[in-house]
């Protein structure tokens, strides 16, 4: 049927038209915003950016260089992206439709294996490219080094554990997905962790192999040990390291400076944080997050005086669920988590978590004076190459360096012992 | 700036058009806004452009002056090749060159030659290609000089053709240029239309394969698998990318009321790879033609001198893609079946039946985009060797071919196969059409322009896990 003519021209094209009218929404939102908006900062449109994952800058860098160099234009791009009112929209509907018609992540860090399982691809990758004998060359100056670190403290009489935390991707592979290249051989995916800790244990290490742990539990418990939708352990496998540490140290101390506790699970279908950090980042507007994640009660007598321990981290993500799981216990211990060395500090005392931006004389203070227990955590995928391990024995040489050169110094010239001997870098 | 960017599509477009709408000077809002583009991703280069456009013009003036063919004219003419192709060869070749000479001059152990790096500016391959047709015919006597210098700017810096083409020659545009035309409703929807084809190319198909792409030939030692994956992903997303480039640009022109030459024609369903050049990067095959092949001598000179001919003219393709040993390999490699054809390979495939014909093209063109794809030598013989070794296993871990990288290679394969077909012209009809049939197909334009853009908007998000802290 045609449309009558005197109407055709402009009507049969109207879905045209209004598919390019889609351009003039953002526009006239960004020439208002640039005119009027900045004449009269209230009269602005402001776009609330509520999508996971995204980090706003601050400012385009605004120089002659940074405009001959292509930032200033690349920066000033992505800000009208960003501020655009289609923004939003196109991200979370290019998500649902990759999810749900494609069964594809949306985005490359995040990986969609089977039954829906999210895994970060670092750690896929890492998994399935292990070599074990590749492994054990770097690992033996490794294990030589994080011994030194443990005699530096020991030398002080403090308490040192060097935890290594799972992978999802080596605890849950049956759920990598399909056609998923995995090229290593099986006995190096499964082995790798074993191989290592037999290199910790001859250099005298003392550590808790919380992947092993967790990898163990997950079949006797009969309960998920890692969230589908998220990359970290659940609640239920940081107690169970928090258990092992807990044991650990008053173990090592020959006193009870940690609480001992036990403590029950049940399923619950409210994932939160990071049961779903990787699920939240999929930016979904019909999020799939119904699975069962564990929820822990943790019993513990509470001793009187409380004198909480101080214990000081050097540590990844995975030390944030396992130090909410030593926060459940009577008189919890105090916690400074410096978050691979030098991003961020959280701060966890009297039930608060508190994050603090780095300061490198805290960090020195926390390292040295402040703490009863040192905790060294990589994880397995990490291992042994990642940077907090490095960092910390960088310190812990120059400030071997430091106090030997203050001990070969005369006597008249002996520096205060107050003042450190060279500052962090 | 490209054209699925943010700004160009919320800031720049929209006002530029909007101005070329009102404003009675239409040539000096192209000019203005066509500098500015091209201003704003290349500062440095500009004034190298413009400078050169001075002189271009001022040649041109002396050459259409003087007799045709005289010394005069012929110097002139040999001024402004000389002096674009330096523009090209200093920005584009003098690293390659350099580095190729050092590797010669170690051997004699003589200290390598040091050059500060040179940014290649977006675009310089086609600009001065253009710029060369301008004085060829002026002197040709095709065209005349432009009738200001304003004019032959704005040849120059039109802003839809500038990145990626299509290479107009200037007497394709002449007419054009000096009419100036207007933009009426039937371009702006004839040119809107043709700019989403290209977009939802782009963003939907090109991109989803070249992540497929990338992914597969950042493998060093690939398998039989991976490397056929990757192989296939390349063939078709070069297609798409650079197809719907010409597809945006000559919507853009479109909808100012210019027309630009098509630039693809259904390159794989060619039979031979003669009718691939004729369908492929069209305006370069013919700049090859007119302005190389036929100063060589065309098909003028002795049988034995024009293959030789026809296979530096695709030498120098080759170079003009890149200035790396692939793009010389590859050039040659296709110069090589030109000649093959002209020698007997043509009769054979016309003997064959037009699919067999189309899948032996087809082999060929996939044997030449592995060359062309891979990041050395080395790895293009690493990749024809896997792609002939079928339990070849891969190396690499996390190579992943998701669905939509597959969905986007079967809808590729099937718009490759079905555009030629009689249903495929029909709905070409239909869809200009008005008819409810054609209000139809001009709504599911608009779905698809939705979802290219919503696509376009979001790919560059990438979500950092720990953006709560």
């Amino acid at each position: 049927m045609n449309l009558p003519r005197n109407n055709a021209r402009i009507l049969w094209r109207l879905p045209l038209l209004l598919g390019t009218a889609l351009l003039l929404v953002p526009w006239m939102h960004l020439m208002w915003n640039a005119t009027f908006g900045e004449l009269v900062p209230s009269l602005r449109f402001r776009i609330k950016h509520s999508i996971a994952g995204l980090v706003v800058e601050a400012g385009h860098p605004l120089g002659w260089r940074d405009f001959l160099t292509g930032r200033y234009q690349k920066s000033l791009s992505e800000t009208i992206g960003l501020n655009s009112p289609l923004y939003k929209w196109a991200i979370r509907w290019k998500a649902q439709t990759y999810y749900t018609l494609l069964d594809t992540s949306p985005f490359n860090n995040v990986v969609i294996g089977r039954r829906r399982e999210l895994y970060e691809p670092t750690y896929t990758r890492e998994y399935c490219q292990r070599n074990v004998a590749s492994m054990l060359q770097k690992a033996e100056p490794w294990a030589a080094r994080i011994r030194q670190i443990q005699d530096f403290y020991e030398a002080r009489q403090k308490l040192f554990l060097y935890v290594i935390s799972p992978s999802k991707a080596a605890a849950v592979p049956d759920a990598l997905p399909r056609g998923y290249s995995c090229p290593a051989p099986e006995a190096d995916r499964r082995d790798k962790v074993s191989a290592y800790r037999a290199v910790l244990q001859r250099h005298g290490v003392h550590y808790i192999d919380a992947a092993s742990l967790v990898d163990n539990a997950g079949q006797s418990y009969s309960a998920p040990m890692f969230p589908r939708g998220g990359t970290h352990w659940n609640r239920l496998g940081a107690t169970l390291a928090a258990s092992a540490l807990t044991e650990a140290v008053n173990r090592a101390s020959g006193q009870t400076y940690l609480t001992p506790f036990s403590f029950s699970w049940q399923i619950s279908y409210d994932s939160r944080e990071s049961d779903r950090d990787l699920l939240d980042l999929l930016n979904l507007p019909i999020p799939d997050d119904h699975y069962p994640v564990p929820r822990v009660t943790t019993r513990s007598e509470p001793h009187l005086p409380c004198q909480p321990a101080h214990i000081t981290a050097v540590a990844s993500s995975f030390l944030f669920e396992l130090a909410a799981a030593l926060e459940q216990v009577a008189c919890p211990p105090e916690l400074h988590l410096w978050f691979y060395w030098d991003q961020k500090l959280f701060v966890y005392e009297r039930n608060r978590r508190d994050q603090l931006p780095i300061d490198t004389s805290e960090r020195r203070r926390d390292l040295l004076d402040w703490l009863d227990v040192l905790i060294l955590e990589e994880n397995e995928a990490a291992f042994p190459e990642s940077s907090q391990v490095r960092k910390l024995y960088d310190f812990i040489g120059a400030e071997t360096a430091a106090e030997a050169s203050n001990r070969a110094a005369a006597p008249g010239e002996r520096r205060s012992e107050e003042t450190p001997a060279r500052m962090d870098p | 700036m490209l054209f699925y960017e943010p700004l160009f599509l919320f800031a720049f477009l929209p006002t530029f058009y909007l101005a070329y709408l009102i404003v009675q000077r239409r040539g000096a809002v192209i000019l203005l806004a066509s500098v500015l583009f091209y201003f704003w991703s290349e500062p440095l280069f500009v004034p190298v452009v413009l400078l050169s456009a001075v002189l271009d013009h001022a040649l041109a003036l002396r050459i259409a002056r003087a007799q045709q063919g005289s010394y005069a004219a012929r110097i002139a003419l040999a001024a402004g090749f000389v002096s674009n192709l330096a523009v090209l060869v200093h920005y584009k070749y003098t690293r390659f060159l350099i580095a190729n000479l050092d590797a010669l001059l170690s051997g004699l152990h003589v200290t390598p030659l040091f050059i500060p790096e040179i940014a290649l500016p977006i675009g310089v391959s086609f600009i001065v290609f253009e710029k060369i047709t301008y004085l060829v015919d002026i002197e040709r006597r095709i065209s005349r000089p432009a009738p200001d210098f304003a004019t032959y700017l704005v040849y120059v810096f039109f802003f839809p053709k500038l990145l990626a083409g299509p290479i107009i020659k200037y007497h394709e545009m002449e007419q054009q240029l000096r009419g100036m035309p207007r933009a009426r409703f039937d371009d702006f929807c004839a040119g809107m239309q043709r700019f989403i084809m290209g977009m939802a190319k782009k963003t939907l198909l090109a991109d989803t394969l070249a992540t497929g792409a990338d992914m597969i030939f950042h493998d060093p030692v690939p398998g039989f698998r991976e490397a056929w994956w990757g192989v296939l992903f390349f063939t078709f997303q070069i297609y798409f990318d650079f197809s719907a480039y010409s597809d945006m640009a000559i919507g853009l022109a479109r909808m100012l009321g210019f027309r630009l030459r098509e630039n693809f024609n259904m390159p794989y369903i060619s039979c031979s790879i003669s009718e691939f050049w004729h369908r492929w990067h069209i305006s370069l095959s013919t700049w090859i033609r007119e302005y190389l092949y036929i100063p060589l001598g065309g098909n003028r000179v002795p049988v034995g001198r024009r293959y030789l001919n026809l296979w530096i003219c695709f030498l120098a393709s080759g170079f003009w893609h890149g200035a790396a040993w692939t793009y010389v390999v590859w050039g040659a490699y296709n110069g090589l079946f030109l000649m093959l054809d002209k020698l007997f390979l043509l009769r054979l495939l016309d003997r064959l039946p037009r699919i067999a014909a189309n899948a032996f093209a087809f082999a060929v063109v996939v044997i030449g985009w592995t060359i062309f794809r891979a990041t050395s030598l080395e790895q293009a013989a690493r990749f024809l060797e896997a792609m002939v070794q079928p339990t070849l296993p891969g190396t690499l871990a996390g190579v992943f071919v998701t669905n939509d990288m597959k969905l986007a290679l079967a809808a590729a394969i099937l718009i490759c196969v079905a555009q030629h077909t009689p249903a495929c012209v029909r709905l070409r009809e239909i869809a200009v059409s008005a008819s409810m049939r054609g209000f139809a197909i001009q709504s599911a334009l608009a779905l698809l322009f939705v979802a290219a853009l919503g696509k376009a908007l979001a790919d560059p998000f990438h979500p950092f896990i720990y953006f709560r802290f």
